[in-house]
C-alpha cells in the first residue's frame, strides 16, 4: 500500500471528494479517481467514511418541535397579528 | 366535489398575504421544525434556538406582504432565519472564530485516521453518545462553514439554493462545504479509531 499522505494524486482526489460525492465531477476524473481507488483502500476507506459521515448528519435533522416550543411560537404569534390589526 | 388535497405554499402564501392568519399557522406547522432544527445547530442551546424561532416566524409574518415569490416561501423563511442565527451569533460572540475567517484545517484536511469503520457494529445504530458526538463536532464548525453544512447536508438544500439564502456564489458554498465535511469526517474516524470512547 502506498503512502497515502504523500501521495499526489491522494492529494488531489481529496480536493474533489465532495464533487465526487454529489456527482458533480466530469466523467473522465471520475474514472480516473475511480481507477485509483482500485488500486488505494485508503482512498476507498476515505470515499466511505466520508459518505457516512454526511448520512449520519443528515439523520440529526430535526423533525418536530417541542410541544412547549410550538406552544411559544404560537402565543408570539399570536401578539404579532393582534397588534397588527 | 370538496378538494381534499394539502394546499400548497403558494396557495397559503396568496391567503395569507390576503389576511387569513390560519393559513399563516399551516404554513409555522409546516416550516417550524427545519427552523428550529437550524436555529438549534447554529446557535448551541434550546433557549436561544426557540427565541430566534419565535423571531424569524414574526418577522415573516410581517415581512410577508414585501415577499414577492422570487423564491420558494421556505427559501424565504431559511434566509430570514439564516441573518437572525448569524446576527445572534456576532453580537453575543458564541463563536470564538471570527464568521469571516475561513476554516483552516491544515493537517486536518489530509486524513490522518484511514481506517473504514463503516462496517463497525457499533456504526449501524445511531445512539445517544454518537449523537452527543456528532453534536459536538458540528459545534467545533466556524459558524460560516457550520452554516454551509447544515443547509446542504443535514437540510438536503440544493447548492444553488445555499448559495441564494447566504449571498454566496456556488463556488464559495462548495468550498466551505467541503472543507466542512473533511473536517467532521477527519473528528469522526478519530473517534472511531479511539474504539468509540468520547474523542
Amino acid at each position: 500500500m502506498h503512502d497515502h499522505k504523500e501521495c499526489t494524486e491522494c492529494r488531489q482526489f481529496l480536493e474533489i471528494l465532495s464533487d465526487y460525492h454529489d456527482g458533480e465531477l466530469e466523467e473522465e476524473l471520475v474514472a480516473r479517481f475511480e481507477l485509483h481507488m482500485n488500486d488505494c483502500e485508503r482512498c476507498q476507506a476515505v470515499v466511505k467514511t466520508f459518505r457516512q459521515t454526511i448520512v449520519y448528519y443528515r439523520t440529526t435533522r430535526c423533525k418536530a418541535v417541542p410541544r412547549e416550543v410550538h406552544s411559544g411560537l404560537i402565543t408570539a404569534l399570536r401578539a404579532c397579528m393582534d397588534s397588527e390589526e | 366535489m370538496t378538494d381534499y388535497t394539502d394546499p400548497t405554499d403558494t396557495e397559503l402564501v396568496a391567503r395569507a398575504k390576503a389576511g387569513d392568519t390560519e393559513a399563516f399557522s399551516l404554513l409555522v406547522e409546516r416550516h417550524e421544525a427545519n427552523i428550529y432544527g437550524l436555529c438549534i445547530k447554529m446557535l448551541r442551546n434550546p433557549e436561544d434556538a426557540e427565541d430566534c424561532l419565535q423571531e424569524v416566524f414574526v418577522k415573516a409574518y410581517k415581512a410577508l406582504p414585501t415577499f414577492r415569490e422570487e423564491a420558494r416561501f421556505s427559501t424565504w423563511v431559511y434566509r430570514i432565519a439564516t441573518n437572525a442565527c448569524l446576527m445572534r451569533i456576532r453580537k453575543r460572540k458564541l463563536d470564538t472564530v471570527s464568521l469571516d475567517q475561513p476554516l483552516e484545517l491544515g493537517e486536518a484536511e489530509v486524513p490522518r485516521e484511514i481506517a473504514d469503520w463503516t462496517n463497525d457494529p457499533a456504526s449501524v445504530v445511531m445512539n445517544e453518545e454518537l449523537g452527543s458526538v456528532l453534536t459536538r463536532h458540528i459545534n467545533n464548525l466556524p459558524a460560516n462553514n457550520r452554516i454551509v453544512f447544515v443547509l446542504r447536508d443535514v437540510h438536503g438544500l440544493s447548492t444553488e439554493e445555499a448559495a441564494g439564502i447566504l449571498g454566496l456564489s456556488v463556488p464559495a458554498v462548495k468550498s466551505r462545504l467541503h472543507r466542512a465535511r473533511l473536517f467532521l469526517r477527519e473528528r469522526l474516524a478519530q473517534y472511531y479509531a479511539s474504539g468509540g470512547a468520547v474523542a
